[in-house]
């Protein structure tokens, strides 16, 4: 059965409800802990929501130091498949293995609503059962999610499929080009603001759309081995 | 000795800074005539005691590596380092208070 690592740091708040989605999707949860480096042999590794030592400094600035992390990172280098949603998202752009950044939403709120998305990009282990065109809704909660990144930069993302999600309708936070999610150039790496661990089952979210991110995973892995 | 370093930190010009956007139209608001811009930062006051023997050039660098990837992030934000430093009296008051 695929193993998905969900990585807990102190604040971490959406944990529980990445490692539900995972079963869901048929695949085995495996927790890990941001103080420990060993990441358990599991095939892929999952950075949830929340506010990880609470976002003092910079939203996933201490996170992206923790040893869990730093095992990440070079699994990563090596083709290991990393999911970051919303904090976890934070966190791989400031450790770098995303570009850009997450800054204050425009509005200068916390936005908590069920948000229209749009499928822009599929090259990746965790997008196999989603199409291009493919439109979502899936909630958004930050008060970060405002995506920043330098002009020449997001036309290169652009040129190269790596912004895989948009906001569509409405943008919630003001980012560029109403980026709602990026992904690295190899596709291994995922970083999405909007939560689709909360958008498994229709008793407690708006929709099934998040679910494919966790049975894609599971698919693909279970395909590749 | 004591050594005193301060990090300032601010968004990049090209940055929206929806903070200091807010921070000015209240300063408009309070009389303050012809408010052309804000921009809101943060800043540290860093105290430590160097028994390392580390060179000064070491130092240096290292202050300036960790001004640049850990207390800012070189994607949207700024920084200068300020060393040496007065001593802030904030910080000198609160040491006080607390000892």
């Amino acid at each position: 059965m695929t193993r998905v690592g969900v990585v807990t740091f102190p604040g971490s708040l959406d944990d529980v409800d990445a490692a539900r989605a995972v079963s869901k999707a048929g695949g085995e949860p495996v927790s890990l802990w941001h103080d420990d480096a060993d990441i358990k042999a599991v095939d892929a590794v999952i950075l949830p929501g929340g506010f990880s030592f609470g976002d003092y400094l910079r939203a996933g600035a201490i996170a992206s130091l923790s040893p869990v992390v730093e095992t990440v990172v070079k699994e990563a280098a090596a083709g290991l498949p990393v999911l970051g949603i919303c904090n976890g998202f934070q966190i791989l752009c400031e450790v770098g293995l995303l570009p850009g950044a997450l800054t204050r939403n425009a509005g200068l709120r916390f936005v908590c609503r069920d948000q229209r998305l749009r499928v822009e990009d599929v090259n990746s282990p965790w997008l196999r059962n989603y199409y291009v065109g493919q439109e979502l809704v899936i909630p958004v909660k930050n008060g970060e999610g405002c995506y920043q990144i330098s002009k020449d930069e997001l036309s290169e993302l652009e040129r190269s499929g790596m912004v895989f999600l948009r906001y569509i309708e409405e943008n919630p936070n003001g980012s560029l080009a109403d980026v709602a999610g990026v992904r690295n150039a190899q596709g291994n790496v995922l970083g999405l603001m909007p939560h689709p661990e909360h958008a498994i089952d229709v008793l407690t979210g708006p929709s099934t759309d998040g679910l494919g991110f966790f049975s894609s995973i599971v698919d693909s892995l279970v395909k590749a081995g | 000795m004591t050594e005193r370093v301060t990090v300032q930190v601010w968004l990049k010009e090209a940055v929206l800074d929806p903070q200091g956007q807010a921070v000015q139209k209240a300063l408009t608001r309070e009389g303050l005539p012809g408010v052309k811009s804000v921009r809101q930062g943060k800043a540290f006051f860093i105290e430590f005691e160097d028994e390392s023997g580390k060179s000064q050039e070491d130092l240096n660098q290292l202050i300036e590596k960790l001004a640049r990837d850990l207390l800012s992030n070189p994607v949207i934000e700024d920084f200068q380092v300020i060393w040496p430093s007065e001593p802030d009296a904030r910080v000198i008051d609160y040491l006080e208070g607390d000892a």
